[in-house]
């Protein structure tokens, strides 16, 4: 109890608990909305994309956060990137060849997490003016959340256009399936009002 | 020539990059509270677009398949994109400076943008010729203007006369607006048939 | 002036360690993805014609079955009973559409379809991918070519139920078939 108690009080959790919880990346930043709304239809994909966020946001960070006193002011940008698609390209080629089923269902997947502003946000606000272990975990409070944040939005887009969860039947044939809450319209309703109740919550919070 | 036509129109109104693939959200929402602002983004990003998509093209077609390192290609768009955006702002710097507030700002946010990067993608897997392609991105570019010259006009006009809950204010209504309109756009599906 | 050719360098340095650990990387699992993309086709195949390979027999298998041909300059098979494995090729919404399709020999009945690859929207495209759907290929009649349905049900031997919320997807995967088949028939 009181080694927990220690963790608590470092600055490594407190940092953590500040990205997992109410620096939100996606209705407080508003970063990483792309794919936030695109796989976000089922909870299969909302989990596979999540961690697929978080473990190339953690080596970027590590990466740029080691490098981060020789990269040019100028060109942080393109470095970021070119930093980002290599870690990805190298994961999806280390996928196809060793495991091909997890390579398939991360296919479409690459594109959207090379670009992902998440990733791209946290190395220009915090890996590239900390050290490597901070950085750390940053990486793994921000891709934690954003994962979080998709999979509660994937629920209640699957559940309505599919009557499933995690891809089993839960309604019987009576329930009325709304489809469009799989496509375009329905990820951006459901994220609005995901984003509604979030601010409400943190707007009551600190009127208290 | 109609075959051109109608993936022109294809990109606009049935593949709406913004609306149907639901790409280039993050400036789509940050970028739309004033029609100069919006218009200013929307231009800037057919600019971009059609120069990056014809210039990963030529590369695609003569030198990626030449040394069959197609694998590289994410690395390579990229790496043209971020450039071709550092380049058209030291012109506008240099040559159209009197543009350089109205467009000049938003150049940066571009190289992010996930649009871009897919048009490209899309110009591969579909195996566009130059000539579609061109009509391709260019459609795209002036579909994405559509949608956020759209949201920013009602955003505009629901600042002065709408009364919107603290907790929407900002991006959930952009969403709500957003959402409503991509429901809209559903119903031009069928009126042109690409592929 | 020097700063900013420090930065160039810097990005160009850069640019191609990236490129030369990608290539490097590229060359070593090239052939396992060609080996697994060999293993994926031919169990596809024998699954199509109702075997079970598993890993250690389905070289056997494939080649005691079934026999590589050609059909106008494109690559397909035949089973032991006579019947046609085509291979089609696609685009659907987000990227390619690959698989295969079993053919009686009249080339007009579709007996059984299988999707090797694809990439549409997970959730709702990804479903054109799933057995149940496919199964409303089974026994159809390209008589003169497949039909999408989106606004009734599929009545006629070569009309094909869309699914709700992927006729984007579904329609590239019917289009694909009909080309596929259409090549070869000639």
């Amino acid at each position: 109890m009181h080694f927990l108690n220690r963790i608590k009080k470092t600055t490594a959790f407190k940092l953590f608990k500040r990205m997992f919880i109410r620096e939100n990346a996606i209705a407080c930043q508003l970063l990483g909305l792309c794919s936030a709304l695109a796989v976000s239809n089922t909870m299969q994909n909302a989990i596979t994309m999540g961690i697929g966020v978080t473990i190339v946001t953690i080596l970027t960070s590590i990466t740029i956060s080691s490098m981060r006193k020789i990269i040019p002011h100028e060109f942080r940008i393109i470095t970021y990137m070119i930093v980002i698609s290599t870690f990805v390209i190298f994961f999806d080629m280390y996928l196809k060849s060793y495991f091909p089923d997890i390579s398939k269902a991360l296919g479409p997947y690459v594109g959207l997490i090379i670009t992902n502003c998440i990733i791209m946000g946290r190395q220009e606000a915090f890996a590239s003016q900390n050290s490597p272990l901070i950085s750390i975990v940053d990486a793994i409070g921000n891709g934690l959340s954003y994962t979080k944040v998709l999979i509660v939005i994937a629920f209640f887009r699957e559940f309505l256009a599919f009557g499933t969860i995690f891809g089993f039947n839960v309604v019987n044939k009576g329930f009325e399936k709304c489809v469009v809450m799989a496509m375009a319209p329905g990820a951006f309703f459901v994220l609005a009002i995901y984003i509604w109740i979030f601010k409400s919550i943190a707007h009551i919070s600190t009127e208290k | 020539m109609s075959h051109l036509i109608i993936i022109f129109f294809a990109a606009i109104l049935t593949h709406n990059i913004a609306l149907t693939y639901l790409l280039g959200m993050c400036p789509m929402l940050a970028m739309s509270k004033n029609m100069n602002t919006a218009f200013g983004m929307g231009i800037a990003v057919v600019i971009v677009m059609t120069i990056t998509s014809i210039i990963n093209w030529f590369l695609l077609h003569f030198i990626l398949t030449k040394i069959e390192a197609s694998s590289l290609s994410y690395l390579i768009y990229i790496i043209v994109i971020a450039g071709t955006v550092q380049l058209l702002e030291i012109i506008i710097e240099k040559f159209f400076p009197k543009y350089e507030n109205s467009f000049g700002i938003f150049l940066p946010l571009i190289s992010v943008n996930c649009t871009i990067l897919a048009i490209s993608l899309f110009m591969e897997i579909r195996k566009y010729s130059f000539l579609e392609n061109m009509f391709f991105s260019f459609g795209s570019g002036i579909g994405w203007l559509f949608c956020i010259v759209i949201i920013a006009a009602i955003r505009e006009k629901m600042k002065l006369i709408s009364d919107v809950p603290k907790g929407l204010k900002g991006a959930g209504i952009t969403m709500i607006i957003a959402g409503i309109l991509a429901l809209s756009f559903m119903g031009f599906s069928g009126m042109v048939n690409i592929q | 002036m020097l700063q900013k050719i420090k930065s160039i360098l810097f990005i160009v340095i850069l640019s191609c360690m990236s490129t030369i650990i990608l290539l490097s990387f590229d060359s070593k699992t090239k052939a396992k993805i060609k080996a697994n993309n060999e293993f994926i086709l031919k169990k596809t195949v024998l699954e199509l014609c109702d075997f079970k390979p598993t890993k250690e027999n389905y070289d056997a298998l494939f080649e005691q079955n079934i026999k590589r041909i050609k059909i106008k300059d494109k690559d397909a098979y035949i089973n032991s009973n006579g019947n046609y494995i085509l291979q089609f090729d696609g685009i659907g919404l987000w990227g390619k559409l690959k698989g295969l399709v079993l053919l009686n020999k009249d080339m007009k009945t579709i007996e059984n379809i299988c999707i090797i690859s694809q990439d549409e929207t997970p959730g709702i495209g990804s479903k054109i991918a799933d057995d149940k759907y496919l199964a409303k290929y089974k026994k159809t009649v390209l008589e003169p070519e497949l039909k999408l349905c989106t606004r009734k049900k599929a009545t006629e031997k070569n009309e094909i139920d869309a699914i709700s919320g992927a006729t984007f997807s579904s329609s590239a995967l019917l289009k694909t078939i009909n080309n596929t088949i259409k090549s070869v028939r000639g």
